[in-house]
């Protein structure tokens, strides 16, 4: 097996993989249609140790930690500029936008690259953990969040994906983006 | 007896003569006695010998210094006669004698300055004070002379010269006459007139008076003074003569003439030198003329002086000492024979009566010892003042302690005879004991024998105990191998620690370098991960035709995840394998720090055993003189025991002996008896006898 996936290309086996898979869901789809429809995809990610969830659309890229120049005259949460293939992108440290405790310094953090075409902005998170499906029973509604959410409550939808004993919020990008406050990032002169 | 008798009497003799003589002239009978002493009269005779030699001696040296004084002196006016002698010749112009003259006055002076200067040179005694006048006289006399041979000696050269000139001048007188006489017999052929011929006869007389006058010069005096004069009237004759003759003869004799004047004309030049030296001939011949005057005065000192020299002695009194040391040791010796003889007849007087006396009290003597002889002790010799009287009181002493000799014998026998009784007795109770104690050295003799026994079972204990000891030390020496054999097996295995430790530490290592490996997988997993969510991400932007794409990296996430989470179980493994690695590494440590200590302490305990093994053979020595010594002492009790059996014998022995001792006494109580008896007819006097 090892020795087989080092004579092939990435691309082969990737291939190979797609393959099987698809061999594999139509088998699967043959025994018990419609499920498919049932789920939900998202990427979950966290800040301040909290479980927060977006939709693929939202981000177009998540990026490694890349070297950061600091932009004059703007807010603190302004982390900086950072080049990613050739592509300007503004770095905000979401974490301080909110007004909540800054992370510790690590490995896991990642920047998101937010899927607005008006504006290349990626933002700091604690950490990516990665795709998110989700099924139709996980997803309830929530009217009212609690008080250690309230920073990021404008953001939030109303729904909330319950996975185990953990609680994954849904975190709308395209309105954070919109956020007057998040697109006014020069510090206010006088 | 006789000695002491004669060695008391002797001296008796003699102060009896000296009380004989008359009691007022001490002084002559001290005298007296000293001349009647053979050893004074022997020690003066020896002394006066003695004197003679030394006088006769010293006369001897004296005449030997006196004959070298005399024959000095001699010397002395042979030599001044020989001085005056040869300052004659020395005028005359005699060549040796002027070194005769020379070494006579050097002599004089030499021999004249030894005896001045005390005769030093010659070992002789001082010149005597009363000559010392005659001899510096004749010093002063010798300081003249002696300057006046200097001034002949002085005028040697012109001496010597006259004497040459005068010496041809009579070599040519010979011709001169010849010469004249041929003149004369020409003129008396030729017929010449007869005044010529008187003249020619003349200088022919002339000629000799002139060479005769030239010899009288030297020797000086008056008679030159003379002879000067007459010399210069006869050359100016002779030259008128010559004259004369060539007048009247004319040619004819001319040659003849001319010879004769040339001959004389030679003697005159030679007298002319001679005549030069006058000054110097007259000084030599007063010299001359001076020790020939003074001379013989010299000699008469000399003569005196030699005179003084032998009569010297003759006035000395040391002649006559040989002489009275002859006198003196003949009459000393005259005197020691008559005193001598005069000795001898009184100890033969002496002697007859002594001879007498003795006789008469021998006989009494022997009458007092008659009774002796029939055993009566009571007699007591008369002691005189006789030759017997020592021999009486010698028998008397002898009488009385045989008085008391036969008194203690009679006692004695009896004490004997009560003594030899109880003796007996002591002697048999004494058999009886040894009886006894011959049975009580059977009994200790054969406790002996048992101790003996028991010394040897010990001895062979001892052995055994030995053995064990010996035992003990090859097993302390066994332990002593497996301690060392142990503490080589610690060495090794804490050299194997080490290495373990080592390969423990290097595993660390590789788990460090595995952790950084799998730090790598987890960096890979990560960014497969979140290539896997941008995947999807492109894949839902897809929509429908990125569907199997969004499934694929579904799947490749997953893989990234678990292989996430292996690199984490990988690194969880890690840090466990870590601890324990330093765990395990501080173990070997502890280990090997306790292998260290162990192996100390089998050190210790190696060196423990090789003390117990020294210890033990020290005890297996010691247990094995222990064998030794008790082997010997049962060996010694062995040899007690039998000697006991010999003592047993002895005291049997003894016991038999005692018994004839008791017997023996028996005997010697019944001699004491007979001893008793014997003495018995022995007549004590009443107080001895009780």
């Amino acid at each position: 097996m090892r020795a087989d996936l080092r004579e092939l290309d990435p691309i082969t086996l990737l291939q190979q993989m797609e393959r099987a898979v698809l061999a594999r869901e139509k088998a699967q789809s043959q025994a018990g249609a419609g499920e498919a429809q049932d789920q939900w995809y998202g990427i979950g990610y966290m800040i301040n140790n909290k479980r927060f969830v977006s939709p693929l659309k939202h981000v177009r890229e998540v990026l490694l930690h890349s070297h950061v120049v600091d932009v004059p005259e703007t807010r603190s949460w302004l982390r900086g500029l950072a080049n990613s293939r050739g592509n300007l992108i503004t770095v905000v440290d979401i974490a301080e936008f909110l007004q909540w405790p800054l992370p510790e310094n690590s490995d896991t953090g990642r920047w998101m690259l937010i899927n607005d075409t008006r504006l290349n902005c990626a933002i700091a998170v604690q950490e990516v953990i990665g795709l998110k499906l989700f099924r139709d029973s996980q997803i309830h509604a929530c009217e009212k969040h609690t008080s250690d959410l309230k920073p990021v409550a404008p953001f939030l939808t109303s729904r909330v994906f319950k996975e185990d004993s953990n609680d994954w919020y849904e975190l709308d990008l395209m309105m954070l983006s919109k956020h007057k406050t998040f697109v006014n990032a020069a510090l206010q002169s006088g | 007896m006789d000695a002491t008798t004669e060695t008391t009497l002797l001296p008796g003799a003699l102060t009896l003569g000296d009380a004989e003589a008359p009691a007022g002239k001490s002084r002559r009978k001290i005298s007296r006695g000293l001349l009647s002493d053979e050893r004074f009269l022997a020690l003066l005779v020896f002394v006066f010998l003695v004197g003679l030699i030394a006088s006769l001696v010293y006369l001897a040296y004296r005449n030997d210094r006196q004959t070298e004084y005399v024959a000095q002196t001699s010397r002395l006016v042979m030599l001044t006669q020989g001085i005056a002698k040869e300052a004659g010749n020395a005028i005359l112009g005699q060549a040796p004698a002027f070194k005769k003259l020379e070494e006579a006055s050097g002599e004089f002076s030499s021999t004249l300055k030894i005896l001045v200067e005390s005769g030093s040179g010659l070992g002789l005694q001082t010149t005597p004070a009363r000559l010392t006048y005659t001899l510096h006289k004749v010093a002063g006399d010798w300081d003249e002379t002696a300057r006046n041979v200097q001034l002949i000696l002085d005028q040697k050269e012109a001496l010597l010269q006259a004497r040459s000139h005068v010496n041809a001048v009579n070599d040519a007188s010979p011709e001169l006459v010849e010469r004249i006489d041929e003149l004369v017999d020409l003129l008396l052929s030729s017929r010449a007139k007869r005044s010529v011929i008187k003249t020619a006869a003349r200088m022919g007389m002339l000629g000799q008076r002139m060479i005769k006058n030239i010899n009288l010069v030297l020797p000086g005096g008056a008679q030159a003074t003379d002879a000067v004069a007459l010399f210069s009237s006869d050359i100016a004759y002779f030259e008128k003569a010559i004259k004369q003759l060539r007048h009247a003869t004319g040619k004819a004799l001319k040659n003849r003439l001319d010879r004769l004047e040339k001959v004389f004309d030679g003697i005159l030049q030679n007298a002319k030198i001679i005549l030069s030296y006058a000054r110097q001939i007259s000084i030599a011949q007063n010299a001359g003329q001076f020790i020939n005057n003074s001379s013989d005065a010299l000699v008469y000192k000399l003569v005196k002086l030699k005179e003084g020299y032998a009569s010297e002695n003759n006035t000395s009194l040391a002649n006559y000492l040989p002489w009275l040391f002859s006198l003196g040791s003949l009459l000393s010796l005259l005197r020691l024979i008559r005193v001598r003889l005069t000795l001898e007849a009184a100890k033969a007087k002496r002697q007859q009566m002594k001879n007498q006396r003795t006789q008469r009290s021998i006989t009494t003597l022997l009458e007092q010892m008659g009774a002796l002889a029939d055993g009566d002790l009571t007699i007591k010799p008369e002691v005189k003042d006789t030759a017997t009287g020592a021999i009486a009181d010698a028998v008397g002493f002898a009488v009385q302690e045989m008085r008391y000799l036969v008194g203690r014998i009679q006692q004695a026998a009896k004490q004997i005879t009560t003594t030899s009784d109880q003796s007996q007795e002591i002697a048999e109770e004494l058999s009886n004991k040894a009886g006894q104690q011959a049975s009580q050295i059977v009994d200790v003799a054969a406790y002996i024998q048992e101790i003996a026994r028991s010394m040897e079972s010990m001895s062979s204990d001892a052995k055994k105990s030995a053995d064990v000891a010996l035992q003990s030390v090859d097993v302390a020496k066994k332990g002593a191998s497996s301690v060392q054999a142990t503490i080589d097996g610690m060495s090794a295995m804490r050299s194997q620690m080490q290495t373990t430790s080592k390969r423990i530490k290097r595993l660390g290592e590789s788990s460090q370098q595995i952790g950084d490996i799998v730090a790598l997988i987890n960096e890979l997993s990560d960014q497969t991960n979140v290539l896997s969510v941008n995947a999807s991400i492109q894949a839902a932007m897809a929509g429908e035709a990125g569907r199997g794409f969004s499934v694929v990296v579904d799947e490749v996430q997953q893989l990234a995840e678990r292989s996430s989470q292996g690199a984490r179980q990988i690194t969880d493994i890690l840090k466990h394998i870590r601890s324990d690695t330093s765990s395990a590494v501080k173990s070997m440590e502890e280990a090997t720090r306790g292998v260290v200590e162990s192996t100390r302490l089998a050190d210790q305990a190696g060196s423990s055993l090789m003390e117990i093994q020294r210890v033990s053979e020290r005890l297996a020595q010691l247990i094995t003189e222990i064998s030794r010594v008790a082997h010997k002492h049962s060996d010694s009790a062995m040899n007690a025991s039998q000697d006991m059996a010999e003592v047993k014998n002895i005291t049997i022995e003894s016991s038999a002996s005692a018994r004839k001792v008791a017997d023996m006494i028996e005997r010697l109580a019944e001699l004491a008896k007979e001893l008793q008896k014997s003495v018995s007819r022995f007549k004590l006097p009443k107080a001895d006898a009780s």
